[in-house]
């Protein structure tokens, strides 16, 4: 590609409240190309994206687009000029239909009344463009995600986007759904869309992009042929060192079952599902998207239904079980989506991490001992190496993905459990936050903690659990010791529930 | 196994709730009718049935501005007050062109109308300007509207009482070889307006988007205090237009006229099918069932000569069916 690039930044700098988060990143897009944009949480791609998005400005340096300077002041001059973004959470309205989405902000009219046979004919188009199986007429509150994202790069393109850039598309995606759109994108590419793709799966990256930039500390490392790199030279590049280790190991013991459960049948499935966890054990449970682990943990805490079974926490029962008792109990139950149920955005860190314990830190007549309130947010928050200048004044919402996580097993390790259950824990977390909680769950364990921690990715499991737990539709179907730690073995289990026999 | 039975069990339970909740209030329509059918003789007679459309259609136009309200996710309860002021005021103007000797005269009466519109609107603007552009939560401000409406009517009418025999032949003509009340062919071209405005017009759409999330809204380039203050105006002006053909069939404003009709008037929303949580309207039909249902349970309770005082208890307890459905058929996601 030696054409003219049709996006150029060039020595891009940016400050906030003083302190310079960008210090001149460059970064240039061809026309037609899929370039992938990655860097650990807080690198700046964000930061980068906003700018490009018009949300914030910037200091110094240029930007050009299609070779004439490009300043944005607002989001609707980035739309304007052609650049569309599509993030996690989509900007859909779930009660309008496929057609009133693409259109919403500038209805086609015929006289009075909004022009429904030309909106949905436009509508047609890109249904047909992306084989989907709906109508116009569809209400998005009854699409799967996956659906819902081609909506959203429908509507970029209605708006004749040049520049479409994906901000961590596949975090809400099932596998199937990922393939689609890595399709679609592939699609745009060959209309001549240029696309800037953010993720922190490298993967992904690897397979979808031409060219690689790598931000570093808000500064741009470098651009790369993604022809020339592997994966673990983006993961160097990305952290400055070699990750020879990525997986930290301890010193600890496992001692005496602490958490088990016997013909436990959660409520919407027939399976009767028994384990147990011993104090200082890691738990791993693996399996497909849809195998049930998050419902079975959900229903273990007693956040949904269960049909019955027995549950033994420390040899005492615990029947029934409630979000309330179980916390009672020493249940620690960090969820996989943060954001909906894990975290209070608006409010801070300290007010985040000392809310499940909030009522053992009161003082005379019941009122909150703020001292002691703030020591033990200081403390956690040190603990758990949570980048901040101040826990009481920063809010949740300004912090990077990885930051937020840490809050939240902080929140947990606040009430002082024996029993971490853990859902997706590193999902969206960059590379260095990563290597950080996993020592923190180490930590944990040796404290003499029993975590049961529930993953798709298998290099994780294997990397720090103990123990694995496979599940394939709703049942337990392997329980793997570390000594037996076998990659084919675990996904043929996910994958099959069983083992054949081959060689 | 006893665990798959009670499994299944709640599911087909949760199915028969889905149903009932869904054509809840079809269901509940319909217990009525056959109830009262029975207990009381003329109950399903002609002139019956043509008498609760007559009495529902004022407050059945209230409804429409206030499904616009609701579908923004906001609430108005100050509508029963802005309708009595509105009542006051057209009484007060009413009666000094009586003095006049000019009461009787159309123009008279198409001046009294207009008074009265401006009124709903005046109050509906107030409402749609504090929650559309300085973004206040709309229950707190309907709340205050409310009480200043109360308290202006009270002021100018000292609670004396006016009469409005000048406004009755509108509101009580009929047409036709069955009678049929000219103000229910009023309400049904206003349903058919509102119903244009909400389904086919960009500001209904809008108002959907509104209701759905905001904050997406205003990011695509809607002009949500717009929006929002359109939808506080229509309800200000529907208000007015049944204050002033709920006044015509009463033929006077007293101190508690209209007084609580503001529940009446969301209840009936919510009962068609108008979600409170937002994003949801519901006008054809559910605008014109939520208040026929409430008219009908209110003239039955009549013809069984039922305690006044217990019709408030009946209100009260229509609220919370209609909530109670709304709660239970909501199936948003997490904002």
């Amino acid at each position: 590609m030696s054409s003219q690039p049709l996006l150029q930044l060039d020595n891009i700098h940016k400050s906030f409240y003083g302190a310079e988060v960008l210090h001149g990143v460059n970064l240039d897009l061809c026309p037609g190309e899929v370039l992938g944009l990655v860097g650990e949480n807080g690198a700046g791609k964000s930061t980068l994206m906003s700018i490009l998005g018009g949300v914030y400005g910037f200091d110094s340096g240029t930007m050009r687009l299609g070779g004439e300077v490009y300043t944005p002041a607002t989001p609707n001059d980035a739309t304007r000029a052609g650049i569309a973004f599509i993030r996690q959470e989509f900007s859909l309205f779930s009660n309008l239909t496929v057609a009133e989405n693409l259109f919403v902000d500038r209805f086609p009219r015929r006289g009075l009344s909004v022009d429904n046979k030309k909106m949905e004919e436009r509508a047609q188009v890109y249904i047909d463009l992306f084989r989907l199986d709906i109508s116009p007429r569809t209400r998005v509150e009854s699409l799967p995600m996956g659906v819902r994202q081609i909506v959203e790069i429908s509507k970029a393109l209605e708006k004749d986007a040049k520049i479409i850039i994906f901000d961590e598309p596949t975090t809400s995606l099932s596998p199937k759904e990922k393939e689609e759109l890595f399709e679609v994108i592939g699609g745009l590419k060959a209309r001549g869309v240029s696309i800037i793709y953010i993720s922190h799966i490298l993967e992904d990256v690897m397979r979808l992009c031409d060219r690689t930039t790598v931000l570093r500390d808000g500064n741009s490392v470098g651009t790369f042929q993604n022809s020339a790199l592997d994966k673990r030279e983006i993961i160097r590049l990305m952290v400055g060192r070699e990750m020879n280790q990525v997986y930290p190991t301890i010193e600890k013991e496992i001692g005496e079952p602490i958490y088990e459960v016997r013909e436990f049948v959660r409520s919407g499935s027939r399976s009767p599902v028994s384990l147990e966890i011993r104090s200082g054990e890691i738990v791993g449970m693996f399996g497909l998207m849809g195998a049930g682990r998050t419902e079975l943990l959900s229903s273990l805490f007693g956040a949904e239904p269960s049909e019955g079974g027995e549950i033994l926490v420390r040899g005492k029962a615990l029947t029934r079980p409630t979000p309330t008792r179980c916390i009672r109990e020493g249940i620690a139950y960090v969820t996989e989506n943060r954001r909906q149920e894990g975290l209070i955005m608006p409010k801070t860190i300290e007010e985040n991490v000392t809310m499940v314990v909030l009522d053992r830190m009161t003082g005379a007549l019941g009122v909150v001992d703020r001292s002691r309130e703030k020591r033990t947010a200081l403390d956690l928050v040190k603990k758990l190496t949570v980048k901040t200048s101040d826990p009481q004044r920063q809010f949740v919402k300004n912090l990077s993905g990885g930051n937020q996580q840490k809050v939240v097993i902080a929140k947990w390790v606040a009430s002082e459990p024996k029993v971490f259950f853990m859902d997706e824990p590193t999902r969206g977390v960059d590379v260095g936050a990563k290597y950080e909680i996993y020592t923190y769950i180490n930590e944990l364990a040796r404290e003499g903690c029993g975590v049961l921690l529930v993953s798709s990715e298998m290099e994780e499991v294997m990397g720090i659990c103990d123990r694995i737990l496979v599940m394939y539709r709703d049942r337990i179907v392997a329980d793997i010791p570390k000594a037996a730690f076998d990659q084919e073995r675990i996904i043929q289990y996910a994958l099959e529930g069983g083992i054949s026999d081959a060689g | 196994m006893p665990a798959n039975q009670t499994a299944a069990a709640r599911r087909s339970s949760g199915n028969f709730l889905a149903l009932a909740t869904k054509y809840g209030v079809y269901v509940i329509f319909l217990l009525v009718v056959v109830y009262f059918s029975v207990v009381c003789d003329n109950f399903l007679s002609l002139s019956n049935i043509l008498n609760i459309l007559q009495q529902a259609a004022p407050l059945g136009i209230a409804v429409l501005g206030m499904v616009f309200v609701l579908s923004t996710a906001s609430t108005d309860i100050s509508v029963g007050q802005v309708m009595y002021v509105t009542g006051v005021i057209c009484g007060l103007v009413l009666e000094k062109f009586r003095d006049n000797g000019l009461a009787g005269n159309g123009w008279a009466i198409l001046v009294v109308w207009l008074v009265g519109l401006c009124i709903g609107a005046v109050f509906g603007a107030f409402n749609g300007l504090l929650v559309g552009k300085f973004g206040i939560v709309s229950f707190i401000v309907t709340l205050a509207t409310m009480s200043i409406a109360r308290g202006l009517g009270l002021i100018i009418s000292r609670s004396k009482v006016y009469y409005m025999s000048e406004l009755s032949p509108f509101s009580q003509s009929v047409v036709g070889p069955i009678r049929f009340p000219v103000v229910v062919i009023l309400q049904l071209v206003m349903v058919l307006i509102f119903a244009f405005l909400y389904r086919k017009t960009p500001f209904g759409r809008h108002i959907d988007a509104v209701g759905n999330d905001e904050a997406a809204a205003k990011s695509v380039g809607i002009n949500t205090a717009r929006v929002k203050f359109l939808a506080f105006l229509l309800c200000g002006i529907t208000a007015s237009i049944a204050a002033l053909l709920l006044a015509g069939q009463v033929a006077n404003v007293y101190s508690s006229f209209s007084y609580g009709n503001e529940f009446v008037v969301i209840s009936a929303a919510v009962l068609g099918g108008t979600s409170l949580f937002g994003g949801k309207g519901n006008i054809i039909p559910g605008a014109l069932i939520g208040i026929v249902l409430i008219q009908t349970i209110m003239n039955g309770l009549t013809m069984l000569n039922a305690s006044p005082y217990s019709y408030t208890i009946v209100k009260g307890l229509i609220i919370f069916v209609a909530v109670l459905l709304d709660s239970v058929n909501y199936k948003g996601e997490l904002r």
